[in-house]
């Protein structure tokens, strides 16, 4: 299936791991079931705990009735919120409360008077089996005072509407204006503008792994000890230690492998608070597993924006001027980065055009639903959709062909570093060289000239490309604190040579399948000119790492590969200290290579290895003026700025006029994420994105019916793109490296996801949209597209 | 999830089954491959007191062909079914079929029976049975009864079999000369069950005339169920474009469809034609292929 993953070369030398695609070392212990998983670890003691949820979406709690559920088998203790102080369970803080914000609805881990989703966790139930708990839990019987709710973003503005919080006016939380310029005046003089409403719907990641905590608080230490399945152990301890009121230094969080989590696993979640507290209370250690259905519904999906957008172009379709309004879709709660993606996503609305003029207005509001958050390029995808979509509709109406109106439109390479109309600084690009170069793989004009035969025999087929551009590596820690954001913005690692010149590295973010343990190893052999096997990467323990801030934003190598870089060379700075000490030479004049230093050039000089060096520092008798013993050195990286990585997508469709079925016949991907550290990964990661964006183009909707059911509570109805659903992929790259960080990185997690809708959706409309069919919103069902198709023709 | 408790038994001859089910009339689960019932007892969508697990009554494991029929016992998994070559060269709907349901584990442990019991209003071997005129055999300790496919099925998930009867085994009758069969599904892309889906079989003499059409369907109403419009249509015609076009617009008529947020009413009747279109076409492809080229004489 893959075209763009490359076999490992020879490299120039033997330690010149950076752009090698070496095979992943985690690859074993996954494919092999021998990897832990948090569900993996069983302590002694250990309780089990299973949630009650509320099944109605906006509910009055009148009564909780636990009695028969504490007298069923095995049963511990049963615990509703009455059952704990604020001290001992108090309200879920998040990591992104925008300023003009009115505070942050409080969220307690288990519902105090009022539920406001279905799924909200109302009681807990704790015993000595997971079956005893599950079966006791259908004995907490809660008596409720149904009331209306809301699910729809827009709807939930409109007077009326039913309020999620008593506490305010509206369900509102905050409209967020972006852009300069006056679109009123560009507009009346514009040559041509569209009008176009977009829904993003909400959709789920849906992890292999659903979620699972494990709290272990022991009364000897007053330490307690957290395994979940997470992205950012650091964030988790803080965010529980002002929760349950234990002290950071008292609390380790520990994530084992994790399968899978796409942005689903970066908050902390209520269970997680529920168990510590209990375990505290009960000191036990207490495990909790989700279910899928629980997973579905509590767990929290991404997107779910509702977008009016307008362009305004002159005579040639050189775009003036930007206007959207948004509706996110924020869910009962805030939770974790929630507030902050709507915001961020209207920063990338004008994409890769130089728009002088943007005018911008972000609604986000509080319904009924589960809590929205970070999902693959939370913000990116919905702003690439929205602006790729209205570039296509602005091209068909000015009847301007859609590749040239977007190169006559590109921000060019000589512009870089680009402010766009809506306050973001992309670091570099040169988006012509990406088009030409998908163009060529997809072989555009002969496409284009066979899509004209095909539609001569009444077949229904398109073409459609997306030209995106995203932001990577969260940087510029004064600018992301003015807008309310509360997470750290810097990566650190700690590199330790052991006595025998082997090398730990300890790096604050945590993987979740990314294979970071492969591609930091290979940044520090690199920069050590060691063999890979000498290097052994560690993450997803406070214990072992001290401080991090996660992997989240696809930043893990421009943040955490580039501090490991810069730990590398102090590391190197000293050997090389030391060895020219060891060799009695001038620092200057000491040549290394291979782990190998020389008094002068290879083979000629004395030498000494980096064994010999790491010993003799680990010794610490014979060392320089004023140098301490051992090689152990740290380096925090505090990118200055965001990354900009962009690219292509091109897919060509053919719908079935019977059935509306859409089938992706050619899908081309050139993607530009600066230098890559490992191309088979990089490639997988593009794979895994346009999986789940063609996901969401074409099957995936997380929904509620009116009264705020969810209509979606396991794989039977939420189709999870399937290997049949996938066509065979076609990737390209180009490599600008990003000026913003030393390794030239900018970071591919997410790309995929973000190029991939559109281009599909545009791809779609081009087949429809001579036919009669002006919009279509994803996902674009068989039955969506045929009745579109239907109505048209009428 | 975990499944409630339940009893569990685990018979290992008919009659100790059949005893059990008398024993236990109310409440009472059998099990074959359990790829149905194992997940509803996991979501707790079902929670018997007793779950009869008849996997060791290994008579009901075997095929057996008589000079005029194939006996499908109770046990006899989707796979083994589509290796049956007997079978699948005569009635290659069974294989089209086979070939759609599920995925290679699941058609590793399901079984045929199991899956007419347990009667899912879209499941695919209902839709075959019908269109193949099967005979389902169940039996109990008051005796043996055998019901044709195209009374078996009577609400979701229900089939006419009483709650200490067995379904042991299915009769499929051998094709009559000139048969020519087909499935066709269109599936859920979650759940890969049918949105809507045709079973055909055409028995054509040799003037070309239709002289026995069965159009069953599955996914498009609360059971499965057979076309009579359809049928009508066929028989006695021949089977040309205008024909088969005929066939399609009354296809659904008659039919209580039913809707759903992936397949709204109108479309899934709109779709209740296509894979009649579809499948009579892939029938008919079939006439002159030697595999389904029934005029010739069997040996």
């Amino acid at each position: 299936m893959t075209s763009g993953a490359q076999v490992a070369q020879e490299p120039a030398t033997s330690t010149e791991y950076v752009g090698v695609s070496v095979p992943r070392r985690e690859d074993f212990r996954f494919l092999t079931g021998t990897g832990t998983f948090s569900e993996d670890i069983t302590l002694s003691g250990m309780l089990y705990a299973s949630v009650v949820r509320s099944t109605l979406a906006h509910a009055d709690i009148v009564s909780i009735a636990t009695d028969a559920a504490r007298i069923q088998p095995g049963v511990v203790a049963v615990f509703t919120a009455a059952d704990f102080g604020d001290d001992e369970m108090g309200t879920i803080p998040t990591d992104w409360e925008l300023p003009i914000m009115d505070g942050i609805p409080a969220r307690y881990p288990l519902a105090r008077e009022t539920v406001k989703y279905v799924g909200e966790a109302v009681a807990v139930v704790v015993a000595e089996t997971r079956v005893q708990a599950d079966d006791a839990a259908y004995f907490v019987d809660v008596e409720y005072a149904e009331r209306p709710a809301v699910v729809d973003a827009e709807l939930a503005t409109r007077d009326g509407a039913p309020l999620v919080h008593d506490q305010y006016e509206r369900n509102t939380s905050y409209v967020w204006h972006l852009g300069t310029g006056d679109w009123d005046s560009m507009a009346a003089a514009a040559d041509h503008t569209v009008d176009v409403r977009l829904v993003n719907q909400r959709v789920h990641a849906s992890s292999l792994e659903a979620r699972v905590s494990i709290a272990d608080y022991q009364v000897g230490t007053g330490i307690l000890t957290l395994y979940l399945g997470t992205q950012n152990v650091h964030v988790v301890r803080r965010n529980l230690s002002i929760a349950i009121g234990i002290p950071e230094n008292r609390i380790r969080v520990v994530t084992p492998a994790v399968g899978g989590a796409f942005g689903s696993k970066l908050c902390l979640y209520p269970e997680d608070v529920i168990v510590s507290a209990a375990s505290r209370r009960l000191r036990r250690p207490i495990r909790w597993a989700e279910t899928r259905a629980e997973h579905f519904t509590g767990t929290s999906g991404g997107r779910d924006h509702i977008e009016q957008v307008s362009l305004a172009a002159d005579k040639e379709g050189k775009i003036q001027a930007l206007k959207v309004t948004t509706y996110a879709n924020l869910g009962a709660y805030v939770s974790g980065m929630g507030a902050g993606i709507p915001v961020v996503s209207g920063m990338v609305y004008p994409g890769v055009y130089d728009i002088p003029v943007a005018d911008v207005d972000i609604h986000g509001v509080y319904t009924n639903t589960s809590t929205t958050e970070t999902y693959r390029g939370a913000g990116r995808p919905e702003a690439a959709y929205l602006i790729e979509r209205a570039v296509d509709e602005l091209a068909a109406k000015a009847g301007i062909d859609r590749v040239e109106l977007r190169r006559r439109n590109f921000i060019q390479p000589h512009q870089f570093p680009y402010s766009n109309a809506t306050g973001m600084t992309y670091d570099s690009g040169d988006y012509e060289k990406a088009l030409d170069k998908a163009l060529e793989m997809i072989g555009w004009d002969d496409r284009v000239a066979e899509q004209a035969a095909a539609r001569a025999e009444g077949r229904i087929v398109g073409l459609g490309l997306s030209v995106y551009t995203e932001f990577c590596g969260f940087g510029d820690s004064f600018q992301l604190q003015l807008v309310g954001f509360d997470r750290a913005t810097w990566e650190q690692s700690v590199i330790t040579v052991t006595r025998t010149g082997s090398v730990i590295v300890q790096v604050g973010i945590d993987a979740a399948g990314q294979g970071h343990e492969t591609s930091i190893a290979q940044i520090v052999a690199t920069e050590l000119g060691l063999d890979i096997d000498d290097v052994e990467v560690l993450q997803g323990d406070t214990d072992v790492v001290h401080f991090g801030t996660g992997t989240f934003n696809s930043r893990s190598m421009s943040s955490a590969g580039t501090s490991a870089a810069l730990a590398a060379r102090k590391i190197l700075a000293k050997a090389t200290r030391l060895a020219a000490h060891m060799l009695d030479v001038e620092t200057d004049d000491v040549v290394y290579r291979d782990g190998v230093f020389s008094s002068g050039p290879q083979p000629e000089g004395r030498q000494v290895t980096f064994e010999e060096v790491a010993v003799e520092a680990w010794r610490g008798v014979d060392l320089p003026e004023g140098m301490e013993p051992t090689l152990k050195e740290i380096a925090v990286f505090d990118p200055p700025n965001f990354t900009s990585p962009f690219g292509v997508h091109v897919a060509a469709v053919e719908i079935d006029p019977d059935t509306g079925a859409v089938r992706i016949d050619r899908y081309v991907a050139v993607d530009d994420c600066g230098n890559q550290i490992n191309p088979q990964i990089v490639t997988g990661q593009i794979h895994g994105g346009v999986a789940q964006g063609i996901g969401q183009a074409l099957y995936e909707e997380l929904a509620w019916d009116e009264e705020g059911q969810p209509m979606s509570t396991s794989f039977m109805q939420y189709p999870v793109l399937r290997a049949h659903h996938m066509p065979r992929l076609e990737t390209g790259h180009t490599v600008t490296p990003s000026p913003v960080n030393p390794l030239g990185v900018k970071g591919v997690g997410e790309s995929g996801a973000i190029g991939s809708q559109p281009a599909v959706v545009n791809a779609v409309m081009d087949a429809v949209r001579h036919l009669g069919v002006d919009n279509l919103d994803m996902p674009l069902t068989p039955a969506k597209v045929w009745t579109a198709l239907q109505e048209a023709s009428r | 999830m975990i499944p409630s408790s339940f009893a569990y038994a685990a018979p290992a001859t008919l009659r100790d089954a059949l005893s059990l089910l008398a024993e236990h009339p109310d409440d009472t689960k059998v099990m074959a491959g359990g790829q149905s019932l194992i997940p509803l007892l996991k979501l707790r969508l079902a929670s018997p007191a007793v779950v009869v697990d008849i996997s060791r009554l290994k008579a009901l494991g075997e095929i057996e062909e008589t000079p005029s029929a194939f006996r499908i016992g109770a046990l006899v998994t989707h796979d083994r079914l589509l290796g049956d070559e007997a079978i699948t060269e005569q009635w290659s709907l069974v294989r089209d079929a086979g070939e759609e349901l599920a995925d290679p584990l699941v058609r590793n442990r399901g079984t045929f029976g199991g899956s007419l019991a347990h009667a899912d209003p879209a499941g695919d071997w209902p839709a075959v049975a019908l269109a193949a005129d099967a005979v389902i055999h169940v039996q109990s300790q008051r005796g043996a009864r055998e019901i044709p496919a195209n009374d078996f099925f009577t609400y979701l998930f229900t089939a006419d079999i009483a709650d200490d009867e067995l379904l042991t085994h299915v009769e499929l009758a051998k094709p009559l000369p000139g048969t020519v069969t087909a499935y066709v599904k269109i599936d859920h892309p979650a759940s890969g069950y049918a949105v809507a889906a045709a079973g055909v079989s055409l028995t054509i003499d040799a003037s070309g005339t239709c002289r026995a059409a069965r159009v069953a369907f599955t996914g498009v109403a609360t059971t499965p169920l057979r076309s009579a419009a359809a049928e009508q249509t066929l028989e006695g015609s021949t089977i040309d474009a205008e024909t088969i076009q005929r066939a399609v617009d009354h296809a659904a008529d008659g039919i209580n469809v039913i809707g759903d947020g992936y397949a709204p009413v109108d479309y899934r009747r709109h779709l209740i034609g296509v894979v009649t279109g579809r499948a009579i076409r892939r029938a008919l492809d079939r006439r002159n292929c030697t595999p389904d080229n029934h005029e010739r004489p069997h040996t």
